[in-house]
């Protein structure tokens, strides 16, 4: 418990400054409600909240989940054949260079006002560090480990599943941290472009009545859920570290 | 001259067409005028020339030679990773391509190549488990060789929780995990201090003759080389080609006495010329 407390004091006590700041500067519910409002409204529409949260989390998830697999699969296909490389690499160059985010409303347009659109933006947004990550941490197997692998004659398979991918773990697992708040981003701005649920949904809700509360509300409900999501990845992370030794993290490579 | 249909065989099983074909057979390698010729942007260049040298059964050679001077290139082509421009390679009576895929090599690099996420037992067992259960099982278990190099209750411990030289050792002892008839060093204790560096030749000095492998050590340090070979080849840079081929007369086992032995540092000297006088 005091561990927890030495690591969020600093968010306390922000807490405590924004309360008070919203009591002597007068500031109006509607621009910005004190803490102590939101956790009202938290606690006075948690069915409404719960219900739309599991819809986006489920949209998150799954586009995590999406980018997760499709970018180490990806990935994999890569170093495995020049072909397919040279293949995909325009393809996914030009996905990188379009704003996703503005291919929404299309997805919306294709796709209509279910979750589907959501898990795709999500996906994509998420997909790109996967991959780039994993396609490094596949290829920097140290040279003279392949040499070593080709001396006794292992084959390509034994080589992947021996060394490549556990090689690549150490570059895969940032990247992954990385991938899940992205997936956040997505499935946010699909619910903003279109939909009839999710958090998303409720903030759109909230701007336009002006109920400032419940957009904080959603808000606080979602930054939630994505603190829970890295901090499992980060947990997750800390094992395989431990496994690796630390202080031979790799760079992650940043898109 | 290709030997593609001759099975890992000893020279007995060999009929011999004329004696030059039998000595190229019965060597444990051996090389007939090998040439490696790298194509690079500024045009080909030659980092092997014309080598010819013979390893025996059991025989401990060193090459020595300044860095660059080809003599990790040469390794290679005798591991069949590399395969040479000209000239003729033979290992155990085969070509190298073959005698790769019949694991004849164990292979020790300088830095010392273990995968971090394996612990030192996990390493030395990993080309046993790449290459499966084989009719004949090694003379000597992962544990009977991990006490060999003097690791006995260290299998636990991870590569980061080792000393370079006991990675080393582990290298060592992996290389010999699923009992290859040949040793390849590629100057594979250049990067520990000099201390361990001789606990580690008269280790290496021991587990040779009981495990009676032929090795190629691969260095640029001529006193190790004197100390742990039965002859000593001098590798001549740019191209790459041997130069002198020398006798290592002392009798083994080799003890650190014979570093104060003034023959030994006659030899030592006279190959340190060698190297030197070249332009």
């Amino acid at each position: 418990m005091l561990a927890v407390l030495k690591k969020i004091w600093p968010v306390v006590l922000f807490c405590v400054v924004w309360e008070i700041a919203c009591i002597w500067l007068k500031i109006p519910n509607y621009i910005v409600p004190p803490p102590h409002r939101v956790i009202e409204k938290i606690v006075e529409s948690w069915s409404l909240l719960y219900n739309h949260s599991l819809v986006s989390m489920l949209e998150i998830l799954a586009g995590f989940a999406v980018a997760a697999i499709g970018g180490v699969v990806c990935a994999v296909a890569m170093v495995h054949s020049r072909r397919i490389e040279s293949i995909l690499e325009p393809f996914l160059v030009v996905s990188q260079v379009i704003p996703k985010v503005a291919l929404a409303p299309l997805f919306i347009i294709w796709f209509g006002h279910g979750i589907e659109p959501k898990i795709i933006i999500a996906a994509l947004i998420a997909f790109f560090p996967v991959l780039v990550n994993a396609v490094v941490g596949l290829r920097s197997v140290d040279a003279e480990i392949m040499e070593l692998m080709h001396s006794i004659a292992a084959s390509r398979w034994q080589i992947f599943w021996r060394v490549r991918l556990p090689n690549s773990l150490p570059y895969i697992l940032p990247a992954l941290k990385v991938a899940a708040l992205l997936s956040i981003v997505g499935a946010m701005v699909g619910e903003f472009v279109g939909s009839d649920r999710g958090l998303g949904y409720l903030m759109i809700i909230g701007d336009v009545n002006l109920d400032t509360d419940l957009l904080f509300a959603a808000l606080a409900v979602v930054t939630f859920f994505g603190l829970v999501l890295y901090s499992l990845l980060e947990i997750f992370e800390r094992r395989v570290e431990k496994h690796y030794g630390k202080g031979n993290a790799p760079q992650l490579v940043t898109v | 001259m290709r030997t593609k249909s001759q099975p890992l065989s000893f020279a007995g099983d060999v009929h011999p067409v004329d004696d030059a074909v039998a000595e190229h057979l019965k060597a444990a390698i051996s090389l007939k005028n090998v040439d490696v010729t790298f194509g690079g942007d500024a045009g080909p260049v030659k980092a092997v020339s014309n080598v010819t040298l013979q390893l025996h059964k059991r025989e401990f050679v060193s090459i020595v030679g300044r860095s660059g001077c080809g003599k990790s290139t040469l390794l290679r082509v005798i591991a069949g990773l590399l395969h040479p421009s000209a000239g003729e390679v033979a290992v155990m009576g085969t070509t190298a391509e073959e005698a790769r895929l019949y694991r004849s090599f164990g292979i020790v690099f300088q830095s010392n190549v273990m995968l971090p996420w394996l612990t030192a037992l996990e390493n030395l067992r990993l080309p046993l488990e790449i290459i499966g259960a084989s009719s004949i099982p090694p003379r000597f278990s992962p544990s009977a060789l991990l006490e060999m190099v003097g690791l006995k209750g260290n299998e636990g411990l991870y590569p980061r929780q080792l000393s370079g030289g006991m990675r080393q050792r582990v290298a060592i002892a992996r290389a010999l995990s699923f009992d290859p008839p040949i040793l390849l060093m590629d100057e594979p204790f250049a990067a520990v201090d000099a201390l361990t560096r001789q606990k580690l030749h008269s280790l290496l000095s021991d587990i040779c003759a009981r495990t009676q492998t032929t090795v190629l050590f691969i260095t640029h340090d001529v006193y190790e080389a004197v100390l742990l070979s039965d002859r000593v080849l001098v590798m001549s840079e740019k191209p790459g080609t041997i130069e002198a081929d020398i006798k290592v007369p002392f009798s083994r086992p080799r003890g650190p006495e014979l570093r104060s032995d003034p023959t030994y540092g006659a030899l030592c000297a006279k190959i340190l010329d060698l190297l030197m006088s070249e332009k």
